[in-house]
């Protein structure tokens, strides 16, 4: 019997027959798994004889051939070999022979996410409110009732399990499980391991979770589960296994990264908090609403970095606009002469700013500098060079996230503070900012589909020119600027001290550049410290200093910093505390000092926690190959010696000691009390440098001393 | 991809490296001279970055000149101040 | 520097293989060829240093700008657009360098396979240019030993090989006491 249902698509995933099914959740509450009719085609190109070995290849008699003529980003047609498959799985394997045989024919639209090549043929994003219809055994029809720029979207009624462990895994096995289903908590011991099993499937069928919430869940719990009990199946999906995914290690923003093997469910979604690098930020809300704006299915884009989410995105506006999708890109630089390259290849305006305590400072900040300019001038590999270009692929990709994130952001600000919508709201609006973030970077990313080096080269060239204008607009007014930092500038003038008086500035650097800007607020104080190197090099990305309405605003300084202790940084913060107490922070110094001396006597005493004192580091290369190797190679060789494997871009946790290093927690006799004292008396010098008192007078000019240096010029002949 | 060419700190820090031996002989009180006039050129760092120059060192100089001026015009301005609360008058004021 | 003068000819691959030919001398190659007249290059590792080549060029004369026009260069980041950059390379009589050829191809998330395909690719396009074009590439040994061939394959196509001398053990002065 057919029937039609209102409510959500949450997933879609293809089985091992290669079929795809969606996953899907009626408003009544129904949960639904159904398979879907869902060719898919892609493209071979090259040249015609070696297109017509690949036609005669094929020959299964289920896969459409056709010749077929369709435009690349450049609006060059090419004649290509178009290949429908029945299911995504055929087509998938379908490509990964023809590439394997052929490897010369460059493929397009071959390798696009399942989700976001359903969006674009259905029009029904992921997390989305559809009208389906089913008899039952498969889908039979779905229609889109939202889109996924609905700024607030209907939310579908998820329950999440959370699973946390009492240990972590890789230094010693957990005893206890801890599962919150809703308003219980289960305390489960793992041992005897049948009775754990049977408790926890029994949680599982009687909760029936859409999300499974974990700690160590990629790294461990799955894992574990699939060698101690290989019928235990976690699945919604009876079908389908767990998809592990292997772990590795890879460079990206300029860091090693590591990311954990992963363990992905069908039918319900797992997210382990710990390999989730955003998750911490934008929480489960933010994820979903990745998810619903980028076609990435939840677990992928809980784990993946934001530059797929943006790839996911320009994908999905090349399929939806008839683009041909390269799996690899081919097109090189224009060539240039030496003087060119210096002339434009280079990155944003960093000014050095000047040195000292400076009291009523406004930051200001351009909204999504790059985006805007991005989308403003039209800036796009296809573009490029052409004045009265239509709009390219990526302004056409960001225009609708950049104005969902900016109505987002001006209803946040129009709600009270404790208005209970605001976590989920920021939660989103984070979400969108980091695809905002990574959209200009991939724009010169070497492996971006729809990037070009120069495109990215035009918008840090606009950038640097909007920020020279605005510095011009701003001395015009009689600001003296003290700080330009790539889209925010720090100004100052002696009759502004509220946020009004800085509103004509503002009001005239959005004329001047057609880019929106914000006041951050006006600091009672802002502190931009000397380089340690010497006092008169200043630090472009180091300050601190308290705004008018109290927050305290820190850059640069050890407190943000991944390694350092909590102890340190708690100092630190404690410092900067007591100095924002008042407008004069030279007031507060000396308690500031006091503090930190009854700090160091607390350390000498061993009167802090060993937790406080654990240090974080990250990983950047293999222990092996480090020739002096630091602490985090010792404390890699330390947790390998104990049978941890260890994999470049891991974060490692050790204390210092009186030996060298512990990635166990230390007797308090054995910690490095000296080592640590160093660290946070560099972190009070940080802070309290400025505010110590001129040196003597000896270097001052003073007349009655003064005296002109005798002659010494030689004697002539 | 993204950018390739070294920026004007990296290109300075380098500079300086190679005159690493020229400050090891100037005197101890010579070198912290040395070490302000290098100094002075990185508070201008953005200002020889948009001067697009393939030498950027000779920018530099200009941004160690242009330090050197501002210190010149400071001390005439306590100079002139000095002067005038001894009661002092300049030549020029005749 | 070598003489290369006598290298300066059609139908000549120079090759000049090793850490050091891949970096500092590379960009003294290319501003002695830009010292001498307009030259393409092609960047597919990221080596040339512009600061450091303006460097070299104001050492030998006082028109760096000039002869700074005289470059044309070209980057590649990936093995698939060192392939398109040489098959738009132009094959004139102007030199051709190419500097650290098979950074790109020694990417380990390149797949082997595909990697051979796009080199064979890039010296077939390599044997066409040198019939106009004097050409110089400079090659480093691969950091594993899986992708050995690429190196002796870039190789085995050149008219003269450069190597760069083995480093040699450090002396140390024997302790007097």
């Amino acid at each position: 019997m057919r029937a039609e249902i209102l409510g959500w698509l949450l997933d879609v995933y293809t089985r091992p027959s290669g079929e795809l099914v969606c996953w899907l959740l009626g408003k009544d509450g129904q949960r639904w798994l159904l398979p879907m009719d869902f060719p898919v085609t892609f493209y071979a190109g090259g040249r015609p004889e070696h297109l017509r070995q690949a036609w005669r290849a094929v020959t299964d008699s289920s896969v459409q051939k056709a010749r077929a003529v369709r435009a690349d980003l450049f609006g060059r047609e090419q004649i290509l070999l178009s290949l429908t498959a029945p299911t995504p799985g055929q087509a998938g394997a379908l490509y990964h022979q023809l590439s394997t045989t052929f490897p010369h024919l460059d493929y397009y639209d071959a390798d696009v996410p399942l989700g976001v090549r359903f969006m674009a043929y259905t029009g029904v994003p992921l997390l989305g409110y559809c009208r389906f219809q089913t008899d039952g055994q498969s889908l039979i029809s779905l229609e889109p009732l939202e889109s996924p720029w609905e700024l607030v979207p209907s939310q579908p009624p998820l329950r999440v399990m959370e699973l946390t462990c009492s240990s972590d895994p890789a230094l010693k096995l957990p005893s206890t499980l801890m599962l919150h289903c809703g308003t219980w908590v289960y305390h489960l011991a793992l041992q005897p391991l049948r009775a754990f099993l049977a408790n926890f499937q029994a949680i599982l069928q009687r909760y029936d979770p859409d999300v499974i919430l974990t700690d160590y869940g990629d790294a461990w719990f799955f894992a574990f589960l699939r060698e101690s009990a290989p019928h235990f199946n976690p699945n919604r999906d009876p079908i389908m296994p767990v998809a592990f995914q292997r772990e590795r290690s890879l460079f990206a923003y300029g860091q090693v990264l590591y990311r954990a093997r992963q363990a992905h469910l069908f039918g319900r979604w797992h997210i382990d908090r710990c390999n989730a690098a955003l998750f911490g930020e934008i929480g489960l809300e933010g994820v979903l609403e990745l998810a619903r704006v980028t076609g990435l299915g939840v677990q992928e884009a809980a784990r993946k970095s934001p530059g797929a989410g943006i790839t996911a995105m320009q994908m999905h506006t090349a399929l939806r606009d008839r683009v041909l999708i390269p799996v690899a890109k081919a097109q090189a630089e224009t060539p240039r002469t030496l003087n060119d390259l210096i002339q434009h290849d280079r990155g944003g305006l960093i000014y050095q700013p000047l040195i000292g305590v400076h009291k009523y400072v406004a930051e200001i900040d351009f909204t999504s500098m790059y985006p805007y300019i991005m989308v403003n001038h039209n800036i796009s590999p296809e573009t490029l060079g052409y004045h009265d270009a239509t709009s390219g692929l990526v302004p056409r990709t960001l225009r609708p996230l950049l104005e969902k994130r900016t109505a987002l952001k001006r209803f946040l600000c129009t709600l009270d503070r404790r208005d209970c919508r605001v976590p989920l709201l920021q939660a989103r609006q984070k979400a969108l900012k980091w695809l905002l973030v990574v959209c200009f970077g991939y724009l010169g990313y070497k492996n971006a589909r729809f990037g070009r080096v120069e495109s990215h080269e035009a918008v840090t060239g606009i950038s640097r020119e909007l920020l020279l204008q605005s510095k011009e607009v701003a001395e015009e007014l009689g600001f003296t600027v003290l700080h330009m930092y790539v889209d925010s500038l720090f100004v100052w003038h002696a009759k502004s001290t509220r946020e009004e008086d800085f509103t004509p500035l503002l009001l005239a650097i959005e004329r001047q550049t057609g880019i929106p800007v914000t006041l951050e607020g006006v600091y009672q104080w802002l502190v931009f410290p000397p380089a340690r190197r010497h006092p008169s090099i200043p630090v472009p990305n180091r300050y601190f200093g308290a705004f008018n309405d109290g927050r305290v605003k820190v850059r640069g300084l050890a407190l943000r910093r991944h390694d350092t202790p909590r102890f340190v940084a708690e100092t630190q913060w404690h410092l900067l505390s007591l100095l924002a107490q008042s407008e004069n922070p030279e007031e507060h110094a000396e308690a500031a000092r006091a503090f930190a001396k009854a700090q160091l006597s607390r350390l000498a005493r061993r009167d802090v926690p060993a937790e406080d004192l654990k240090v974080a580091v990250k990983l950047r290369q293999r222990p092996e190959i480090c020739l002096r190797p630091g602490p985090a190679a010792q404390a890699a060789r330390q947790l390998h010696e104990r049978g941890v494997t260890i994999r470049p871009g891991m974060r490692l946790f050790f204390w210092f000691t009186r030996q060298g290093i512990s990635v166990t927690q230390p007797p308090p006799e054995a910690l490095d009390l000296e080592r640590y004292a160093r660290l946070v008396q560099r972190a009070v010098d940080e802070v309290l440098e400025v505010f110590k008192p001129p040196p003597p007078l000896s270097l001052q000019l003073r007349l009655d001393s003064f005296a002109f240096p005798a002659c010494t010029c030689p004697q002539r002949p | 991809m993204g950018r390739t060419v070294a920026t004007i700190t990296q290109h300075l820090n380098e500079t300086e490296a190679m005159l690493q031996r020229f400050r090891r002989t100037l005197r101890r009180q010579d070198q912290v001279l040395f070490d302000g006039l290098m100094a002075s050129a990185h508070a201008h760092i953005a200002a020889i970055s948009e001067a697009q120059a393939l030498l950027p060192f000779e920018v530099a100089l200009l941004a160690m000149l242009l330090e050197q001026h501002r210190q010149i015009a400071h001390l005439n301005q306590r100079v002139a101040d000095l002067e005038q609360s001894f009661g002092m008058f300049h030549p020029d004021a005749r | 520097m070598m003489n290369l003068a006598p290298y300066l000819d059609t139908n000549t691959l120079v090759v000049l293989c090793g850490a050091q030919a891949v970096t500092h001398k590379a960009n003294r190659l290319v501003a002695w060829l830009a010292l001498r007249g307009p030259l393409e290059v092609i960047d597919a590792g990221n080596r040339l240093q512009p600061y450091c080549l303006a460097h070299f060029l104001r050492e030998h004369t006082t028109e760096t700008e000039t002869c700074a026009q005289h470059i044309h260069l070209q980057r590649a980041f990936t093995a698939h657009q060192v392939v398109a950059a040489l098959e738009a390379a132009p094959a004139f009589s102007t030199p051709l360098v190419v500097l650290d050829l098979l950074a790109t191809f020694y990417d380990e998330t390149l797949p082997l396979p595909q990697a051979r395909v796009l080199l064979r690719h890039s010296l077939a396009h390599l044997e066409r240019l040198r019939q106009t074009t004097p050409l110089f590439i400079t090659v480093r040994p691969p950091p594993s030993p899986a992708r050995r061939g690429f190196f002796e394959a870039v190789c085995h196509s050149a008219s003269v090989i450069f190597l760069d001398p083995e480093p040699t053990p450090v002396l140390s002065q024997p302790r007097l006491l």
